[in-house]
């Protein structure tokens, strides 16, 4: 009798084999749920956002970064900034962020420049908190949590997942699984088992066998045993069938790069995964140092912030070109985040404190292609650009992130607008209309 | 130990090996040795009930006194509390009093307005202190024994409750207004039907009165005619049967009870006979077993204050008590023998760390934090002050560091480490400024960055947010500022190099912490949210700035909750119960952050051991699985040398590949106490992939060896029940379900069920090492093994 995962393994087979003879996916499992995919990449740390997309139009930029801020647009200078066509002169480009224009000359990339939970807080571990339970209390668990809850009717181990690393938008009433290492799952031994490729799951079978005889204190620890065990197979056979083809363009072994390959490989070969979190790093909290020493401080890859941005690019672009390929762009909405932006002046060591709205961005089919809904930066008395007081201190913010959130869930997710409000707590929705559809 | 446990087969005498069982299944005391050679004996019944109805109505007019008493020792307590606070402020006065002259002057001027006591002099004040205090604890001294008879006294009761009695008449209770408490409608008691045949003898038998766990009881029992009767059939409760093997030396058997056969009735008659090939049975054995659920807290708190109970150290608790052994383990008087057997030490010096990795060049990372792994490591399985390590890693998380990439801090981390545990048990406050005046911290945190010039906020932000108030603390923005302005200054020195380079080459340099007057900040500050005003200070007295909100922020409310509750998830429940916060900030209140009388509130809460709402919640952390696991597999190298420091970086690395990366955990939160979680999907399946990896290199002997595997043979086990039942006894504290004992049980044996034991053969020894670290993996990958 060929094992669980033998019988899985061929499955998939199957189905790659299927998409060579029609060129079309075909899907092992039957697709519950809406047939779509939300996928949030988080850069922990308060990521500069007037350093991914600096506004360059505006001179108060270079008074209150005298030392750090990306020099206006020139294609000779690799720590430039790269015009955004139809923002010229406005917003440009991080160069490190030069993957992306792809994307962005496909119109399928959106910039938010000036996002987040709306309200002062400045602290990472309660913003990102309250930024991922998108509630007014944390008690209701996460808002990809409540999704599952209220929104979504799959029941499939993989519906949603941390990939790589959990994250607070996924607690909730229905566990979710959080998925460090594809192979990490396994738990089979090549000790403690027989037959070829550890064919009797020796080891899987007497820890099932233990999670059906569990008693209530048992309960949770066993309900984890069991979906990491169904998850198992489902992961590391689709990690395996997977092949990216990305125009030469492999994933790379960050964080990053492992958890959007996971995401790939179980849409191509056909999982219904709804919602995703990826992490993309923690070390976005520049209190020192953004740029590198010399005259190439934003060009030079020798810098770890500028080379985890252009590696993180290549990664997203890699992404992006791989769902094209498959034909699944259409279903993927990718957003970037982060728990704030930081102060608009830097401070003694070439770096910013804790700030207000960040920049978030976004890519997918159904994304517009556009920069939505800037804010400007407060006025500065050039003759004392340091002296700023209270507020003066901070980008404000252009809208809440929970509107692009809910636009998400609506539009692209399929989800009813009564929803909405389950959802995301005490929110009323304005519709900004980011998404094509 | 392992001596005193050994048995020779060929001499095997039967009360030794009841000893052996004895020690190690310490909560079911009473050992019937005499009874097994006795003829069929049952239990008398008359006798006991009448008697048991006088010593019930006695033992609740004791009761009644007692709680009397303890009211009234309460209160005592309290005043004299009050007293010693008193004392020490005064104390306190006299001693900065006679730091200036000028002051000094005013006493001599006005002493008696000063001053409440008689004598100024803090000579005098210190004596009256001490006497208070001897006070003190003469008076607890005498509140704990009055615990100790109201807990023998509640014992009694209940086990009177129990006893075989007709129902007492209304008359015969107690009167009401003597009890605090209405009395419960009487029990109708059922009498025992123990009664004993020597064709099978049971060596464990609970005496009359005592009760078993409800999770399950193992009957451990020997058939007398083993060369006829090569199984023993259990009937329970007239509806249930199994059978188990007999063993062909000496006869033994183990048959288990589980939870479902207590349920309803919290209890299971058990009827044990020999059966012979042919059918034929033996004469029977009867066996009335009363469960209760409160009967083994014990293990598990021990899981909460140790890194998981070994067969030796719950007989020790068993026979000192829970609470003299917190005392001894505040103490630091744990057995500290295996430890410094090992050579590891409590505090790192770089003569040493550099000693003993010198030869490691293979490591890509920093030798030193390297070393620190290592001892912690060491300590946390070795160490018999079990408490002490808990605590250091509670400190150190709480105070996390990363080290990853902080070359420039390395040479110093060992020592930011010694001072967790150095200072384990001491004051909060003195924990506090050994974190913030450490190199390690002013370098993590970038305070050596602020400066009156250019403020940095970093550190001053989690001084507040994760060391002291927590996030709720009340401060704002402005609060924050004002807060990294005292701090300015703050920073670290450097001391030229120490006499050798790391394996790259690379000089290392000692740094310690500092004060530069020169960037510091002035000014006044103004703290609203504590509603002080810091004095600004020129020179040298500018730390004194910093000093003074370290010593406010220690001693803040909020930092009492905050840190009470972060202590009491560890030590209790996820979703803290308020009575232990409270009771924690009460005693941190009153002794101004002591940790001892913290932990004490917490650990010696009358109901730590039997409220079952806080049992079995709590999933173990990585590190706490790990270690754990290594502790029951009693993990050695075979040169004597307990772990090597290439294990403990293996452990290590094992462990951050669950998340819980002690070391290099990238944010200043330090890892997460709710231990939910733990519970995900990723972290658990590393855990256990890793778990299964260590018991098979135990198994595979290249490099450590097993120390329970000989325990196990030297026990002289002959049926695959007795094994299975010994190691999940000690592996999940006797908390495992039936489908677990049924797993280990099937894979204790090869394919035609036969039972490799004690095997001098080579072949049949690797056998029976096949089997047994086998069922070791499927224990660690348990539900009931990942859980306190």
């Amino acid at each position: 009798m060929p094992s669980r995962r033998s019988f899985l393994k061929q499955a998939t087979m199957t189905a790659m084999a299927g998409s060579f003879a029609v060129g079309a996916p075909q899907f092992a499992f039957a697709r519950t749920g809406s047939g779509k995919t939300f996928i949030k990449v988080f850069m922990g740390g308060g990521a500069d956002g007037l350093h991914l997309l600096p506004p360059i139009g505006d001179p108060n930029y270079y008074l209150v970064r005298p030392n750090i801020a990306v020099r206006q647009p020139d294609a000779a200078d690799p720590s430039a900034a790269i015009k955004l066509p139809g923002h010229d002169g406005v917003r440009a480009l991080n160069p490190n962020l030069s993957p992306l224009m792809e994307i962005w000359d496909d119109k399928n990339l959106s910039f938010f420049p000036a996002t987040g939970l709306v309200n002062g807080d400045r602290s990472h571990f309660r913003k990102t908190m309250m930024t991922n339970y998108a509630a007014p209390k944390g008690d209701s668990g996460g808002w990809i949590g409540r999704y599952f809850e209220y929104a979504s009717s799959s029941t499939h181990p993989l519906r949603g997942a941390g990939l790589k690393a959990g994250s607070y938008a996924l607690k909730g009433k229905k566990r979710l699984p959080v998925i460090t290492n594809p192979r990490g799952l396994d738990i089979s031994f090549p000790d403690l088992c027989a037959g070829d490729g550890c064919s009797d799951n020796l080891l899987t079978n007497e820890v099932l066998s233990m999670i059906d005889g569990a008693n209530t204190h048992l309960s949770a620890i066993a309900e984890s045993q069991k979906l990491l065990i169904d998850s198992s197979d489902i992961i590391m056979s689709s990690w395996d069938a997977h092949s990216t083809s990305a125009g030469g363009l492999e994933y790379s072994e960050s964080r990053l790069g492992q958890g959007l390959k996971m995401a790939a490989s179980l849409l191509a070969n056909g999982h219904p995964l709804e919602m995703a979190t990826i992490p993309w790093d923690n070390r976005w909290d520049t209190h020192k140092h953004i740029i590198a020493e010399g005259d190439n401080p934003i060009g030079d890859q020798n810098k770890y912030y500028n080379k985890n941005l252009r590696n993180g690019a290549l990664d997203l672009l890699c992404f992006y070109r791989d769902l094209k390929s498959k034909g699944l762009l259409d279903n993927v909405v990718l957003l970037v985040a982060t728990e704030f932006g930081r102060e608009i002046r830097e401070n003694g060591i070439f770096g910013a404190e804790h700030g207000h709205a960040g920049c978030w961005f976004a890519f997918g089919g159904p994304v517009k292609g556009e920069v939505a809904l800037d804010s400007a930066l407060p006025e500065v008395d050039p003759a004392n650009p340091r002296r700023l007081r209270g507020d003066d201190r901070f980008l404000s913010y252009a809208m809440d992130y929970r509107d692009i959130l809910s636009e998400i869930v609506v539009r692209h997710m399929g989800a009813s607008e009564s929803v909405v409000s389950k959802v995301f707590p005490k929110w009323d929705w304005t519709d900004r209309k980011i998404l094509t559809a | 130990m392992l001596k005193n446990l050994s048995i020779n087969p060929d001499q095997s005498s039967r009360p030794l090996r009841a000893s052996i069982i004895v020690s190690f299944f310490a909560m079911i005391t009473l050992l019937l040795t005499a009874t097994a050679a006795a003829q069929s004996v049952s239990v008398d019944t008359e006798e006991t009930a009448s008697s048991s109805v006088a010593d019930a109505q006695d033992a609740k007019t004791r009761l009644s006194t007692l709680e009397k008493r303890r009211a009234e020792m309460r209160a005592n307590l309290r005043a004299r509390r009050e007293k010693i606070r008193s004392l020490r402020s005064n104390l306190r006065s006299a001693r900065s009093a006679r730091r200036t002259p000028a002051a000094r002057r005013r006493e001599s001027g006005n002493a008696a307005a000063s001053f409440n006591t008689p004598t100024k002099q803090p000579a005098a004040s210190r004596a009256a202190l001490r006497a208070a205090r001897r006070e003190a604890r003469e008076i607890r001294r005498n509140l704990r024994a009055v615990r100790r008879d109201l807990r023998t006294t509640r014992k009694e009761l209940r086990a009177a409750a129990t006893a075989p009695t007709p129902a007492p008449a209304p008359a015969a209770v107690a009167p009401a207004a003597v009890l605090t408490k209405p009395e419960p409608a009487p029990v109708p008691v059922i009498p025992s039907v123990t009664s004993l045949h020597p064709d099978v003898r049971i060596d464990n038998l609970p005496a009359s009165g005592d009760t078993v766990s409800s999770f399950g009881h193992t009957i451990f029992g020997a058939v007398k005619d083993f060369a006829r009767f090569k199984t023993v059939e259990a009937t329970i409760d007239g509806s249930r049967t199994m059978t188990a093997s007999v063993g062909d030396q000496r006869g033994q058997f183990a048959v288990r009870i589980f939870e479902r056969d207590f349920e309803g009735d919290s209890r299971a008659i058990v009827k044990l006979r020999g059966v012979d090939a042919e059918g034929e049975t033996s004469e029977v054995s009867t066996i009335d077993l009363r469960a209760t659920d409160d009967s083994d807290g014990l293990r598990e708190a021990l899981k909460r204050v140790s890194f998981g109970g070994s067969p030796e150290l719950y007989e020790h608790v068993q026979k000192i008590g829970f609470e003299k052994y917190v005392e001894e383990q505040l103490a630091l008087e744990g057995d500290t023998r295996v430890r410094d057997k090992f050579g590891f030490t409590d505090y790192l010096d770089y003569n040493e760390v550099w000693s003993r990795v010198k030869n490691h060049k293979w490591h890509s990372d920093s030798v030193y934090p390297f070393s620190i792994t290592l001892n912690n490591y060491g300590n946390a399985v070795f160490n018999g002050n079990q408490l002490q390590q808990v605590m250091t890693h509670f400190w150190a998380n709480h105070f996390n560091v990363n080290l990853k990439g902080q070359k420039r801090f390395d040479v110093n981390a060992p020592e930011y480490w010694n001072g967790f545990r150095r200072h384990a048990f001491d004051n909060f406050e003195t924990i506090l400024f050994h974190s913030a005046k450490s190199p390690a911290m002013m370098i993590y945190l970038d305070n050596e960055h602020n400066n009156k010039d250019f403020v940095n906020e970093n550190y001053a932000r989690e001084l507040m947010e994760l060391h002291t108030v927590g996030v709720d603390g009340g401060y704002d923005d402005e609060d924050l500022i004002e807060v990294a302005r005292v701090l300015t200054g703050w920073n670290v020195k450097e001391h030229g190099v120490i006499d050798r380079t790391d394996y790259n080459g690379r000089w290392m340099k000692i740094r310690t912490f500092n004060f530069d007057p020169d960037i510091h900040d002035t000014d006044d500050k103004h703290i609203k949210f504590l509603n002080m005003t810091i004095k600004g200070r020129t020179g040298a007295a500018g730390i004194q700035e910093g000093e003074q909100l370290i010593k406010t922020l220690a001693q803040h409310p909020k930092t009492r909750a905050f840190v009470c509750s972060k202590l009491v998830e560890m030590l209790v429940s996820d979703t803290p119960p308020k009575r232990y916060v409270e009771n924690c900030a009460e005693a941190w209140k009153s002794t101004r952050g002591e940790i001892k009388p913290i932990l004490r509130s917490i650990l010696l809460d009358p109901d730590y051991l039997e409220d079952q709402s806080v049992s079995r919640v709590k999933t173990k952390t990585p590190h706490e699985y790990m270690v754990g696991l290594t502790r029951f597999l009693d993990i050695q190298r075979k040169e004597n040398q307990g772990i090597s420091s290439n294990d403990s970086r293996h452990f290590n690395r094992n462990i951050a590949k669950t998340g819980y990366d002690m070391y290099r955990y990238p944010v200043p939160t330090g890892m997460d106490e709710v231990s939910s979680t733990w519970n995900e999907v990723g972290s658990l399946a590393a855990r256990l992939k890793w778990g299964t990896q260590i018991v098979y290199e135990a198994r595979r002997q290249y490099y450590m060896t097993s120390g329970t595997y000989y325990r196990a043979r030297k026990n002289g086990f002959e049926t695959p029940e007795e094994l299975a039942a010994y190691l999940l006894d000690i592996g999940t504290g006797e908390r495992f379900t039936e489908s677990d004992y049924e797993s280990v049980l099937k894979n204790l044996v090869d394919d035609k069920g036969r039972f490799y034991y004690n095997e001098d053969n080579y072949w049949n020894e690797k056998k029976e090492r096949r089997h047994f670290f086998k069922a070791m993996a499927i224990i660690a990958n348990s539900p009931s093994f990942q859980i306190q």
